[in-house]
């Protein structure tokens, strides 16, 4: 508080002192109107010291704004409408305001000591304002990445959703484990599938569930798939287990478990399966039919040749020698209509994945030699000769995994082929060692294929003709029904070489025994091989 | 003393054809026409072999083959499986498990064949 007794006589230069030495800039000015009435300049009548230097503005005084300030009335039209109304209503105004041709801002102060002329006080705020500005980038680049790191959030939250969306609607069930074999997850489907709540299964050891055998034998801890999965760290497929709800109902159920592995460490595992109860009715109807198939269509069959072969035997007395030809001739028919049978009866199971095999490991020579003696007679009929070339490598000592009668019928049929197309000629019959495989050629010196033909020989009912032979006796499954067993069994067939008049070459590979190559077939043809027998 | 073959057959066709064949062959033969009446026959009269069919009404070879391996005889008679289905049926495996001493595709045998076979098994002079 400034006490008024202090306060000089002579007011003037004290005032003047004051007005001086104000930090603040200060400018007392006449407002200029136009013949309308609006503000259009204003003169600088006195400025203070702070004035230049607040504004940089020199001699201003007895200046128009407009003057020293070039464009002031286009830039700032705002402060000539405060200024001109502050000096008509002597009402004050404090504003902030930014003069471009200064490039500077102020806070300003203004009021009228008498109509049409203002007082303003001001400080430069530049530095102010650019802190601030400062100031409020900074805050909008925060709230930018605050509003990204929510975005973030929201669209992880979102892939959570959709991930747990798609898992809940997939219509496998799904369930995932952690190391201990502790449920936690059970999606939508899979509770209607095992009949047990996702709440009620979490923290339930997996292997405690009831799965039992076709048999309805419980599975065994060390034959349970997830068991196998957990501790072997491996994928497993399982297809001949029934699972058994808390209502003792069961159901065929489809098993496939996966390990999740962190650095190769299993650290818990994601089963998938579904109801296959009608997959195996369908299986089981497929099987009923081929069945069906079988035995009604060779059972005549089987009766006419039996007959046939009793006549000829003369179980039924001597054959009067004019009858002879014609019964041989029904013979030959019979076995030709039988073969056709089993073709298309095989071909038909290959198609409907009803073939059965029997894997098993056995030394191909041994094979190989029991079969070209039970050609040898054939062979010799038709003025041929058959033989079993050795082979240096010892390779017809070496263990393959295969089926044993599949294999049988693999060379029954190549080389009945061979025999079929070869006059007065020899069949060879060879083994190579190839890697993780065995080799078998079959070679002919009969009368080849053409290269036409070559093309589509391993397709159904097709067959290579001949001018000189007409169309060959056969059905055209052979090759089909050898491309698809072997193929099955892990190994290839393929027509070595053969050229019209050069005989023919066909091959065919198997894995050997214990190989990685055996292992792959092997799990091909029994994917639950592993569980049911670990 | 007459070698006795038991022939459990229900197709009459085929059950004529062994029956010929056999006592032709100086076997003393007996037919049953399905598993049920072959099982009491079997275990009655402990015919030396026996050549099963497997596809027969009310009891099929393959419940008779079950039944008659639980008995003190009957599990080591030697039996011929004769049928139609072929190895790739899952009957035909589920029977070799019941070991049979041999089987033989009825359609890919002739009446010669099955005699010669029964001989062997039965270590008899073969022709």
């Amino acid at each position: 508080m400034v006490d008024k007794t202090t306060i000089p006589q002579d007011y003037s230069l004290f005032y003047k002192s004051l007005f001086d030495n104000l930090l603040d800039g200060l400018a007392y000015c006449q407002m200029i109107f136009d013949t309308q009435g609006h503000p259009v300049d204003f003169i600088y009548i006195q400025v203070n010291k702070n004035f230049e230097e607040l504004t940089g503005l020199k001699n201003a005084e007895g200046k128009k704004a407009t003057e020293i300030i070039p464009g002031i009335n286009k830039s700032n039209q705002e402060l000539l409408e405060i200024c001109g109304r502050v000096s008509l209503t002597g009402r004050s105004e404090r504003f902030e305001i930014y003069t471009k041709p200064l490039s500077r801002w102020f806070l300003v102060s203004a009021y009228s000591p008498k109509k049409g002329f203002f007082v303003a006080f001001f400080q430069n705020i530049t530095d102010r304002k650019l802190m601030e500005k400062n100031l409020e980038d900074a805050r909008i680049a925060a709230r930018n990445v605050l509003e990204d790191l929510q975005a973030e959030r929201e669209a992880l939250a979102s892939a959570n959703a959709k991930d747990k969306a798609i898992l809940e609607n997939i219509g496998e069930g799904v369930l995932a484990i952690d190391s201990e074999r502790k449920v936690l997850f059970l999606n939508k489907a899979g509770e209607d599938l095992l009949g047990w709540k996702e709440e009620n299964l979490v923290g339930t050891v997996i292997n405690s569930l009831p799965l039992e055998d076709t048999e309805g034998r419980p599975v065994e801890l060390k034959n349970r798939p997830t068991h196998i999965s957990m501790t072997e760290g491996k994928n497993v497929i399982a297809d001949d287990y029934l699972f058994v709800r808390n209502d003792k109902t069961k159901f065929a159920i489809g098993i496939n478990v996966m390990p999740i592995k962190i650095n190769e460490k299993t650290v818990g595992a994601i089963t998938v399966f579904r109801d296959i109860t009608r997959e195996k009715e369908v299986d089981h109807a497929k099987d009923e039919f081929m069945s069906i198939a079988s035995h009604e269509l060779r059972a005549p069959l089987g009766i006419i040749k039996s007959f046939i072969s009793m006549i000829l035997e003369g179980d039924y007395g001597e054959v009067n020698p004019k009858l002879s030809r014609p019964l041989q001739d029904i013979f030959v028919s019979t076995e030709r209509i039988i073969h056709l049978v089993n073709d298309m009866l095989n071909a038909s199971r290959i198609e409907a994945g009803r073939m059965l095999f029997k894997l098993s490991e056995f030394p191909l020579g041994t094979l190989i030699g029991k079969i070209v003696l039970d050609f040898a007679q054939l062979a010799k009929d038709g003025g041929n000769t058959i033989e079993v070339k050795n082979p240096s490598d010892g390779g017809d000592e070496i263990t393959i995994q295969a089926d044993q009668d599949k294999v049988r019928e693999i060379l029954n049929n190549l080389i009945s082929n061979s025999l079929k197309f070869t006059d007065h000629g020899t069949i060879t019959i060879y083994t190579k060692k190839a890697g993780e495989f065995i080799f078998v050629f079959v070679a002919d010196t009969g009368i080849g294929i053409s290269s036409r033909d070559q093309q589509k020989i391993f397709g159904k009912f097709q067959q290579a003709g001949s001018m000189e032979r007409g169309k060959p006796q056969g059905t055209g499954l052979g090759l089909y029904i050898c491309k698809s067993l072997v193929e099955k069994m892990g190994g290839r067939v393929w027509l070595e070489n053969s050229s019209i008049g050069g005989g023919s070459v066909f091959a065919f590979s198997l894995p050997q025994a214990g190989t990685a190559a055996a292992k792959k077939a092997r799990l091909a043809i029994e994917p639950a091989s592993d569980v049911a027998k670990p | 003393m007459l070698i006795v073959v038991l022939v459990v057959e229900d197709d009459p066709m085929y059950a004529k054809i062994y029956e010929k064949k056999f006592a032709d062959s100086g076997f003393e033969v007996k037919v049953a026409t399905d598993g049920e009446k072959g099982l009491t026959m079997a275990l009655e009269e402990h015919p030396d072999i026996i050549l099963l069919d497997l596809v027969m009404p009310r009891m099929d070879g393959m419940s008779m083959m079950k039944n008659l391996r639980q008995d003190s005889w009957g599990k080591s008679v030697p039996v011929i499986i004769l049928t139609n289905l072929d190895a790739n049926d899952k009957i035909l495996q589920d029977v070799i498990a019941t070991q049979p001493a041999y089987y033989m595709m009825k359609v890919n045998s002739t009446p010669e064949d099955i005699i010669e076979k029964a001989k062997q098994i039965l270590k008899l002079p073969v022709k």
